[in-house]
């Protein structure tokens, strides 16, 4: 039986297949029902297995089994429908929809199943007590929240200019010259040639745009080498309006090295988030090693609102000092407010000191070195950023050195080409006197004719790649030069750059020590307004007021952005960009030490040109970390004096400990040194090797005479051990031909006691060079961990992160159990730093390392136990609580297999499952678009008929039939109640009956009178009936003898009666009768009366009727038979009718058809059993009189005539004797039932 | 234009009917003789064909070697042999049917109403063998009740104030209870009449017709 379908709204049920209510019209649910696919009986849809047949009616839904790769191939209407297609159902289903999955097995639930499935699992911590990744160095960790190796996005500039060289070439089958290539480019487009690669304009072209809105140019682009510093337009409209690839290139391009930095504190906190606990707890990515010594330069570069507040301690710790000062002063330094005008022309400022405002010229001059000039003088401010300048940088040093060589002899043989610029003269210090000494080390590579460009040529063929890095920063300024007074403005330039860093260093010693940042914080503000460079600025090439963030994190003043600046030459800052890694990939080991940089202070204290006031100018950049660096203008424009004011005063012991940490920086970008953070207050020893290191720094280099003003200003640091390493090792590491051996050289070489720092380094960072002071020998560790240690002399090596001590303390801690294990796939992943941490597929797969840690654990807090005082190891397992054995916890959480076998493919072993690229859409509203799930027809393909199966008959259903067929043509047989015994009682019952009702009667009969000895008196209706025979005395009397010899026992007696009465009164009888017999019987009774036999009447009410009608009126026939004379009279005198019947209907036809119509008075004498039917006409007055039975027969003799005969006396004799005997014997059947009744319920 | 196959039959019924309903309610003999004799014509045709058919399907069983189908057909045979011979025109037998007619069918038919007394004494003794409640024990009072008052009533053996309390008693039960159940039954008897005569006029019933 199908249910009905109860309305939600009404309650009302509806018929099955209903869609809406038949009583309130609401739409009903689907279709209740679903068709089984076995035997078609429609099931309510709750339904698993169909009611009648037991066939499952949803489907089971079983992962695919997986496929061969080359089955593997799109199929819309199969295997890829199956996870994206609509819902279908049968043909003819009626049914719901067929869910995609079980109720079991939808997502929510599986989620929560998932969920409480991974609750079920012991936790790592819970097993372990410790993270997760507790036994991994920090750095492996850490490195899980952004890759450490993000390849090149982006075409740089090189490369188009390289496609434009070519094309040139190829049209012209010449060689293309800069000028074809810069007239070629001209035709960039604005946004292009904004980006500091515009080709070479006229000069008149050059002044407009100074004051021309460079609306659609990107200030992070215009501002290094813009020619329209008076660029007004508000940063974010020009970040709105930057192409695609330009905003990648900018600012938010994410470097993982920045990442822990807190530049991109933001950032990485929500990626921190994203990530899972354990995660979370492992800190900073792979920053340990790599971070520690440059997190005080990042720091330093920060604002101090961008810094992480949860960074970790080893962060806060390598903050540099004057990261307090920073952040204290934040909103007032031009860093935090990028709007700010006067910082922006601070920005201006600086840059015109820092780097060239006239791109034009350089864009003449080699719009590759412009953009290398862009990009050095832009990556360091900006910490935000670093992956950007890997984008915007190319990778290949050697093609960009190779056009630099080009432009370098174009320079050399024109340049008088070159566009002039005042950039460089605006950024020349005060004293016109000290041009021409610091410039000439900068100068050296950059001009033919005075520095010999072969020997440069060939220092970069004998130096490798590090060589060719000081060539290629040289060549920005080179760049710079030659586009205007190459002389003059190098000169001035490295000047500037000199006396600021002169200055800096100078002003190093009013900085507070690393370890008092509170201190730093007091007091930095002050020496931070000092040491403000004094630099003549140039309001004319001031940048545009308005400068978007990071580049307002760049702007003059900003020591922050200049010590961001001068440790992006060091290399030593996380936020050092890729490009700047690969460069230096070759000969750098894993913690992005870049040999450029050291190549670049290589070739700065090589040069012959760098004087006093270029070293204080590095110093000052490298002091210009401190974010209370004031940034007015005029201390900017009066560097050159403060630095050398300032030059005589010793720095600090507190002072060194940012610039320990820059110079660290700058090591740190080596595997050998990434631990300065941790430096203290430095010896005078140190102070003294480290200025005598510096001092053959420059003796090598051959400008000893040149950096007395530095030297003097390390002289008067002696408490600033890595300002003079730094300086010192710059030589040492551009001599190296192995950067990772220089500083072990180094220390060879010197043999001179190391500062505590620099112990430290070499503990972590030196033994990892030479694999035979590894902690852990790399063929002992996992392949995994193997495989993440830094590639000496590889590429990617070089950019992975260097581990430091503590984690080689780490390492060195990994049980021996451990090594050569093999983690699982997903963590190994985690370690190399992939950009996606997978799940373990199995909690198997987990325990492998987990397990080995818990045993180690456990064996240690052995030890604990017995050796008292255990080691933190022994502490921290110490407050473990008792837990049960890890074998079996871990036991328990085994994954059941289909919940294995529902993991998704990405997180199995398998990988994920490749999908071939589904056919676009190739008409309809959905063109082009792929996937598009298949239209299922809307009318239901009609059911497959099935052919029924022949009919087969076996033997023994043709038993069966031929059981069938004789029982139903046997006899009935006469059902028989338990117990009965009927066949042998009913008949002696029933002749028992016939017996005692027979001799009853007989004797009745025959014997004696014994019980009709006396009448009752005669009755009302005998009395009538007697008035009224009476009343028809003479008249002819019909009589209708309307009853059969059956009945004769009974009315005969009563006809004679009445005969003899009639014929007593003189009143002829006229016999009539409807029945054959009757006539035979009127005429037996009335033979010898005065009669007229009337016959038999036919035709029961009609005949009755006709003679009714003929009573009233004289008819000659009746009923077709035509009556005689007598007839017609004796029927028109008829004076009373007296009817002798024992049937009701002729008694009814009688009084109703006759008595009716004629009005003669109709008295009956019938049947006792007729009486109650007579009665009632009798009441009625239709029968004038009634004659009942025996007894008023021998009533009505004996009242009114003779005597009643003998014979009828016997005769009510007999009739009273049948009629006792039948009460009694009823009364004695009905008690003998009953009583056996009662005992078959008491038996029962 | 064909006249549907079963409409006249109909229509002679409706007519015939609707004209016997205007004689019995309009004073019109002529019109009520007349139909009157065709009923009593197509009754006489009625009964010769009956008996012609009750003979033929007989004679066939007698063929079979039915005997009850021979002393049938010998019976009627001889009856009407009888008939003939008392006829005026053979004149062989005088009144030799009606003495066969009182030696024969009257004993038999008597004979044959007597055993319905055996009937339903038997009946009645095992009434509580099969039914045994209220309605049963009514019917078995009533009866006794009955028959102890005839038998009352003619004994004189009994007291006379028991005798006068039983024909009371009986009369009583006949005018009141069996005259109303009796009218009760002419009522609905009259009433079923009506509304046959009513479906048969209107045509809806057609006994006439099979269709």
């Amino acid at each position: 039986m199908s249910e009905q379908i109860t309305c939600t709204e009404c309650g009302a049920g509806n018929a099955p297949g209903s869609k809406f209510c038949n009583n309130c019209g609401t739409r009903l649910p689907l279709s209740t029902h679903t068709i089984c696919p076995n035997c078609e009986t429609p099931n309510p849809r709750n339904r698993i297995y169909c009611d009648n047949c037991g066939a499952r009616l949803v489907e089971e839904h079983i992962l695919p089994e997986e496929k061969p790769e080359e089955e593997e191939t799109y199929k819309p209407s199969s295997a890829n429908l199956s996870f994206f297609s609509l819902p279908t159902r049968k043909p003819g289903d009626t049914g719901e929809l067929a869910p995609g999955l079980p109720e079991g097995m939808e997502a929510e639930k599986l989620e929560a199943l998932d969920s409480a499935v991974q609750d079920d699992l012991p936790k790592v911590e819970e097993l372990t007590g410790q993270g997760p990744t507790a036994d991994l160095p920090d750095w492996l960790v850490e490195s899980n929240a952004e890759p450490i190796i993000k390849p090149p996005e982006a075409i740089t500039t090189e490369h188009y200019f390289d496609l434009l060289k070519r094309s040139i070439e190829e049209e012209t089958g010449e060689e293309a010259t800069d000028e074809d290539i810069a007239a070629t480019a001209a035709s960039l487009p604005e946004w292009l040639a904004a980006a500091g690669v515009t080709p070479p304009t006229p000069a008149e072209e050059i002044d407009e745009p100074q004051t021309s809105d460079t609306v659609e140019i990107p200030d992070w682009i215009s501002l290094p080498g813009d020619d329209k510093p008076d660029e007004s337009e508000p940063d974010e409209a020009d970040e709105d309006d930057l192409q695609d690839w330009l905003a990648e290139l900018g600012p938010p391009a994410t470097d993982i090295l920045a990442s822990p930095l807190g530049g991109q504190g933001d950032d990485a906190d929500q990626e921190e988030d994203h990530l899972a606990d354990w995660l979370a707890e492992l800190g900073p990515p792979n920053t340990n090693i790599l971070s520690q010594p440059s997190d005080a330069d990042a720091a330093a570069n920060l604002p101090a609102a961008d810094l992480p507040e949860d960074r970790s301690d080893w962060l806060t710790d390598l903050a540099p000092p004057d990261t307090g000062p920073l952040a204290e002063s934040d909103a007032a330094t031009p860093t935090a407010d990028v709007d700010d005008v006067d910082e922006a022309e601070e920005a201006d400022n600086w840059l015109a000191s820092l780097t060239t405002p006239d791109t034009g010229p350089l864009a003449e001059a080699d719009v590759t070195d412009d953009s290398e000039a862009t990009i050095i003088s832009q990556t360091p401010f900006d910490e935000d950023e670093g992956g950007w300048l890997t984008e915007l940088d190319t990778p290949d040093t050697d093609s960009l050195l190779d056009l630099r060589s080009d432009l370098e002899e174009t320079l050399i043989s024109r340049p008088e080409d070159l566009p002039g610029s005042d950039w460089l003269d605006d950024a020349a210090p005060a004293e016109p006197g000290a041009e021409e000494p610091e410039s000439d080390w900068l100068a050296t590579p950059l001009f033919a004719d005075e520095a010999a460009p072969e020997e440069m040529a060939d220092e970069a063929e004998t130096e490798d790649t590090a060589v060719d890095l000081a060539q290629w920063f040289t060549d920005d300024e080179l760049a710079d030069v030659d586009a205007g007074e190459p002389e003059a403005a190098f000169d001035s330039t490295s000047d500037s750059l000199l006396a600021r860093l002169s200055d800096f260093v100078a002003e190093d010693a009013d900085i507070e020590p690393v370890e008092s940042p509170t201190a730093a914080d007091e007091d930095g503000v002050d020496w931070l307004a000092d040491e403000e460079p004094e630099q003549p600025v140039d309001t004319d090439t001031a940048v545009p007021a308005e400068l978007p963030d990071w580049l307002s994190d760049l702007g003059p003043g900003q020591e922050t952005d200049d010590f961001a600046a001068l440790n992006q030459l060091a290399g030593g800052d996380d936020a050092l960009p890729d490009w700047f890694d690969e460069a230096s990939g070759e000969t750098d080991s894993d913690s992005g030490y870049s040999p450029e940089a050291d190549l670049f202070l290589t070739g700065l204290l090589q040069s012959d040109k760098v004087d006093d006031a270029s070293l204080d100018w590095l110093t000052a950049e490298e002091k210009s970390t401190a974010p209370e660096l004031a940034e007015s203008e005029e201390a900017e424009a009066a560097q050159p004096e403060l630095v050398s004011a300032e030059a005589e005063e010793p720095l600090s012991e507190e002072d060194p400990a940012w610039l320990t940490s820059l110079f660290t920086t700058a090591l740190d970008e080596t595997p050998e040194i990434s631990e300065p953070a941790a430096a203290t207050e430095p010896e005078s020893e140190e102070a003294e090797f480290e200025e005598a290191e510096l001092d053959a720094l420059f003796v090598e280099a051959g400008i000893e005479a040149e950096m007395e003003d530095t030297a003097v200003t390390v002289e008067m640091s002696p408490d600033t051990p890595s300002e003079p390493d730094e300086l010192a090792h710059a030589p040492v590491l551009a001599e190296a031909d192995d950067d990772d051996t220089w500083f072990s050289q180094t220390l060879t070489e010197t043999d001179q006691p190391l500062p505590d720092w620099i112990e430290q380094l070499g503990a972590a960072a030196t033994d990892e060079i030479s694999s035979e002071t590894e902690l852990v020998p790399s063929d002992e560790l996992p392949d995994w961990v193997a495989d993440m240690r830094p590639e000496l002399s590889s590429e990617a090596g070089s950019l992975l992160p260097r581990a430091s001590t503590e984690d080689d303390a780490l390492l060195a801690d990994i049980p021996d159990e451990l090594v050569g294990v093999e983690l699982p796939e997903w963590l190994q992943d985690v370690g190399v730093g992939g950009d996606e941490v997978e799940i373990p597929a199995e909690a198997g797969d987990v325990t492998g390392w987990i397990e080995s840690e818990s045993r180690l654990a456990e064996l240690l807090a052995l030890d604990e136990e017995d050796a008292g005082s255990g080691s933190d190891w022994g502490a921290v397992l110490g407050e473990l609580p008792p837990s049960a054995p890890v074998e079996e916890r871990l036991a328990e959480a085994e994954l059941p297999e289909w919940i294995e076998a529902l993991k998704p493919r990405e997180l199995t072993t398998e990988g994920p499952e490749s999908e071939a690229e589904p056919e676009p859409e190739e008409s309809g509203p959905l063109v082009g678009v792929r996937g598009v799930v298949e239209i299922a027809p809307i009318i239901s393909m009609p059911r497959a008929m099935t052919v029924p199966k022949a009919f087969v008959v076996t033997k023994e259903q043709q038993q069966q039939a031929s059981l069938l067929k004789q029982l139903s043509l046997a006899q009935p047989t006469p059902v028989i109640a338990p117990g009965q015994t009927a066949t042998k009682t009913a008949p002696v019952l029933r002749l028992i009956l016939v017996l005692l009702l027979a001799g009853a009667i007989i004797s009745g009969l025959l014997g004696p009178d014994w019980l009709a000895t006396s009448l009752p008196t005669a009755s009302p209706a005998i009395e009538q009936l007697h008035t009224a025979v009476q009343a028809a005395a003479g008249q002819p009397v019909l009589v209708a003898f309307e009853y059969t010899p059956a009945r004769a026992g009974e009315l005969s007696p009563q006809a004679e009666l009445l005969v003899q009465a009639l014929a007593d009164n003189g009143s002829q009888i006229v016999t009539i009768s409807q029945a054959a017999t009757g006539t035979a019987l009127a005429a037996t009774l009335t033979e010898g009366q005065n009669r007229v036999e009337m016959g038999l009447l036919p035709g029961e009410a009609v005949g009755l009727r006709q003679l009714g009608s003929c009573l009233d009126t004289t008819c000659t026939s009746i009923f077709g038979r035509n009556l005689t004379g007598e007839q017609q009279q004796a029927l028109a005198d008829i004076g009373l009718i007296i009817l002798l019947t024992g049937d009701q209907d002729s008694l009814v036809n009688w009084v109703e058809q006759v008595g009716a119509v004629s009005g003669v008075p109709v008295a009956a004498s019938i049947t006792q059993a007729l009486q109650p039917a007579a009665l009632p006409y009798f009441a009625s007055g239709q029968l004038e009189g009634m004659l009942a039975g025996l007894t008023d027969t021998a009533v009505y003799r004996q009242t009114y005539l003779d005597a009643p005969s003998e014979q009828i006396m016997d005769l009510l004799n007999a009739q009273g004797s049948a009629q006792m005997v039948a009460a009694i014997l009823l009364l004695l059947g009905a008690l003998i039932y009953s009583i056996s009744a009662t005992r078959k319920k008491d038996k029962a | 234009m064909r006249i549907r196959r079963g409409l006249l039959p109909v229509a002679i019924a409706i007519s015939v009917g609707l004209l016997t309903l205007a004689a019995l309610l309009v004073p019109l003999p002529e019109i009520s003789d007349l139909i009157l004799g065709w009923v009593g014509f197509l009754a006489t045709i009625a009964l010769i064909l009956g008996v012609l058919n009750l003979f033929a399907v007989h004679t066939s069983r007698l063929i079979k070697g039915n005997l009850y189908s021979l002393v049938l057909v010998l019976s009627m045979a001889l009856m009407f042999a009888l008939a003939i011979t008392d006829s005026d025109l053979v004149g062989l037998t005088d009144n030799a049917l009606t003495t066969a007619f009182n030696w024969a069918l009257v004993p038999l038919e008597s004979a044959l109403a007597s055993l319905l007394a055996f009937f339903l004494l038997f009946s009645g003794f095992q009434l509580f063998k099969r039914q045994r409640n209220v309605w049963s024990l009514l019917f078995l009072l009533t009866a006794v009740l009955m028959l102890m008052s005839n038998v009352f009533t003619m004994s004189g053996r009994l007291p006379q104030n028991i005798s006068a309390f039983f024909i009371s008693l009986r009369a009583n039960i006949q005018a009141i209870v069996v005259t109303a159940g009796m009218r009760g039954i002419l009522i609905g008897v009259a009433l079923g009449t009506i509304t046959l005569s009513i479906r048969l006029l209107t045509g809806i019933d057609r006994p006439y017709n099979h269709e």
